[in-house]
């Protein structure tokens, strides 16, 4: 967000402190609009596409930015619009959810991300907990980048249980967040 | 459809493998239940937040480490009874926990090795999955956006640097110049040979007509063409990719050939090779290639079929006879690219003295009493060098050198003692003043020794400036030598590719000329000796190179490995 301190400055990007600005605002709200990405699109390649196309369209319209206001807001529509122009022409090869559906799938991500930052500081205590073998799953999926099949080949099993070895992991990690979060709860 | 079940499925959607029914499938499964909305949403949070480069994923296996040390601490405090009855059922299960404990370590970082050897193979642009693109990107927008830099985001994402160097070729005709360097980008090679050692240790020859896209220091794109490749030890992991097929090495010689419409050949000589097949980033279905068979692999990716090894059909190694010849045209090439104030190779010889290959033809090098002669170098040295008698022979600038200097000067050249005795081997002689009378000479005198002293003598000789290098020279044997100097004086000296010690006087490394003046420049060159000496060179000289800038320490390595 916006720090109020810079609400006096109008960035520029020969100001190496507004671009170092842009930096900050852009990793602190990377997830939530590649979240919104990925949750229109469904596919992982082209959210990382999309969210390339957007970084750029956002360091060159950053000038356009008013400090004070939401950089997630003003992010999150700009990647919306990035996002309608890419499913227009390539509506082919994903889940095609009815409006309903879609409503509801908006409604539940945007009251899920206004507790993503808490989310996040979880999620690295998280990981911490999970078994070496769980850890170097996803060492080799998210750090390495390895494809499920390549994963497969290194550990000599199936893709299939890949994928049932990292939706485990997943759901773990999700109950250890709440895990989390029910214990700061009670924390007075 | 339970929790995990789900997560599969989105899982494998998600990453473009899902069927058209698979997707419908979860559509209508959506549309009918409702509630389940929030997994998904769950899931797309989940992803997005280990997608998000501050959370960091260790793969050091610190827990089971941690475990091991907790039982062999269990072990030591455990009752002595235990230690003393070697088959106590207690020492057995924390024996096994421990064995347990160590397999899967060992597991584990098998299993890294084997993700560190594949991670090298992947390429950078064709196979490479969404994460490291914006980890990336991320980076090198942090690096510009810190920097001030905005035109980088506009023109390019990543910035080229140099993978691979030439190091042999025959007539190579390349689309457009080509240094000897190359960097991870399109190569064009019209027609000839260029044989390639990439950063990593692997070796190419590259057959023209061919189009190539070097990725990496362990990898390249062969988009039309032939080549053939070898892997020194060390080097395994190197790739080779086609539109339908990569070839990953693991330590061996194989060749690949990619036609125009497309139809990609690998043919095997010695070792091991991986095959995948299949169009664009969805290459699979590793098939082990041995030595003496061959592949050709369709278009598509879709059909994989044995052929006959072709043993003629590459060119496996560059012509010996030739291999001379190709390396004095590409050391000329990296001369040249490297663009030097003057560059005297001595292998041209007029009755008044020797021209500058490189620069201004006034760059020319007076003989002086006439003693010099030409002689043919012994291999392996190119062309001819010039020889210096001893008896006050020596070249002389017939004009000043003009200009000033950008960051500093650099030297480099090839000498060869006769003798070792004090002498002169190279003077730039600075004059100030009208009468000359305050002269700034930088002076590189040979000793007795056998080692090489680097003298600056400021205006006032008082102040002179003399560093002795920590190497010994023998007699007739060739050497090649560097000394760059910046304009804050700091001096840097380098003998065959390698860094040299100066020291100003015993066990004091000197690394800056205190009485360095920022102007300094070339100006009135003498090779060998100078006007009046008694000093003079007794021994030879060749590929004198002068720059007006600081070379770097690669630049260097190239001279010297160009030639050596």
């Amino acid at each position: 967000m916006a720090n109020s301190k810079h609400n006096d400055m109008r960035p520029s990007k020969n100001d190496k402190e507004s671009n170092a600005l842009f930096l900050e605002l852009f990793i602190a709200n990377q997830s939530r609009i590649y979240a919104y990405i990925l949750s229109k699109v469904h596919n992982h390649n082209d959210a990382d596409d999309l969210l390339q196309e957007t970084v750029k369209t956002l360091w060159t319209k950053f000038d356009q930015f008013e400090l004070g206001t939401d950089f997630s807001a003003w992010a999150v529509k700009t990647a919306q619009l990035n996002t309608l122009k890419f499913l227009r022409k390539n509506r082919r090869n994903r889940i095609q959810f009815v409006d309903s559906v879609e409503a509801m799938v908006d409604k539940s991500l945007a009251s899920k991300m206004t507790t993503l930052d808490e989310r996040a500081d979880a999620l690295k205590h998280c990981i911490q907990k999970l078994s070496a073998k769980d850890r170097m799953l996803l060492y080799m999926r998210f750090e390495k980048t390895q494809n499920v099949k390549e994963i497969a080949n290194v550990m000599k099993i199936t893709f299939q249980s890949v994928y049932r070895g990292l939706s485990r992991i997943y759901i773990s990690l999700e109950n250890c967040i709440q895990t989390q979060f029910k214990n700061e709860t009670r924390i007075p | 459809m339970n929790k995990q079940e789900l997560y599969e499925q989105l899982m494998n959607v998600m990453d473009g493998n899902g069927t058209e029914q698979q997707r419908r499938d979860l559509s209508d499964y959506f549309e009918n239940h409702p509630e389940q909305i929030e997994l998904f949403t769950e899931f797309i949070m989940m992803h997005s937040l280990l997608f998000q480069p501050n959370v960091r994923v260790d793969a050091n296996s610190m827990e089971s480490s941690e475990n091991i040390k907790a039982l062999f601490r269990e072990m030591i405090q455990s009752d002595e009874k235990y230690w003393s009855d070697k088959n106590s059922e207690k020492i057995k299960q924390i024996q096994e926990k421990v064995k347990r404990e160590a397999e899967e370590k060992l597991e584990l970082f098998l299993y890294q090795q084997r993700v560190e050897q594949l991670d090298n193979a992947k390429s950078s642009s064709h196979v490479r999955s969404f994460l490291p693109r914006i980890t990336k990107t991320i980076s090198a927008i942090a690096a510009c956006l810190l920097l001030g830099c905005v035109a980088w985001l506009l023109i390019k994402q990543e910035p080229t640097k140099v993978v691979a160097k030439i190091i042999n070729a025959d007539n190579p005709i390349w689309s457009v110049a080509t240094s000897i360097d190359l960097e991870n980008r399109d190569y064009h090679l019209l027609s000839g040979l260029a044989e390639i050692e990439f950063n990593d240790g692997a070796k190419v020859i590259l057959e023209g007509p061919s189009k190539i896209s070097l990725e990496s220091a362990n990898g390249a794109y062969l988009q039309q063409g032939k080549l053939s490749v070898w892997i020194s030890k060390g080097a395994e992991g190197f790739y080779i990719e086609t539109p339908s097929a990569k070839m990953v090495d693991y330590g061996t010689e194989f060749s690949v050939e990619v036609a125009e419409n497309g139809v990609s050949k690998v043919h095997v000589f010695e070792g091991l090779v991986g095959l995948f097949s299949g169009q664009g980033k969805n290459k699979e279905n590793e098939i082990s290639l041995r030595a003496g068979m061959a592949k050709s692999i369709s278009s598509d990716g879709l059909n994989v079929q044995n052929i006959v090894l072709n043993n003629n059909g590459f060119v496996r190694q560059m012509k010996g006879e030739s291999s001379l010849g190709n390396r004095l045209t590409l050391y000329q090439q990296f001369v040249s690219d490297s663009m030097p104030l003057a560059y005297w190779s001595f292998n041209q010889k007029t009755e008044a003295g020797y021209s500058s290959q490189l620069g201004s033809d006034n760059y020319f090098l007076d003989a002086k009493r006439n003693c010099q002669k030409i002689i043919n170098r012994e291999e392996p040295m190119l062309g001819s060098s010039v020889r210096f008698d001893g008896k006050r022979s020596y070249l002389q600038m017939k004009e000043p050198l003009p200009g000033q200097c950008r960051d500093g000067i650099s030297i480099s050249f090839w000498l060869l003692f006769d003798k070792l005795r004090l002498q002169t081997i190279f003077q730039n002689e600075f004059k100030i003043g009208r009468s000359g009378l305050s002269s700034q000479d930088l002076t590189f005198i040979g000793n007795e020794e056998g080692t090489v002293t680097i003298a600056f003598s400021g205006a006032n000789t008082d102040l002179a400036e003399r560093l002795e290098s920590d190497q010994k020279w023998v007699r007739n044997q060739w050497s090649h030598i560097v000394v760059t100097i910046t304009n804050e004086g700091e001096i840097l000296s380098y003998k065959d590719g390698q860094p040299m010690k100066l020291y100003r006087t015993e066990n004091k490394v000197v690394q800056t000329l205190s009485q360095w003046p920022k102007n300094y420049c070339w100006n009135n060159i003498f090779i060998g000796g100078e006007e009046g000496s008694e000093i003079c060179l007794a021994g030879a000289l060749d590929e004198v190179i002068l720059y007006d800038r600081v070379i770097r320490q690669k630049e260097v390595q190239n001279l010297f490995q160009l030639i050596k």
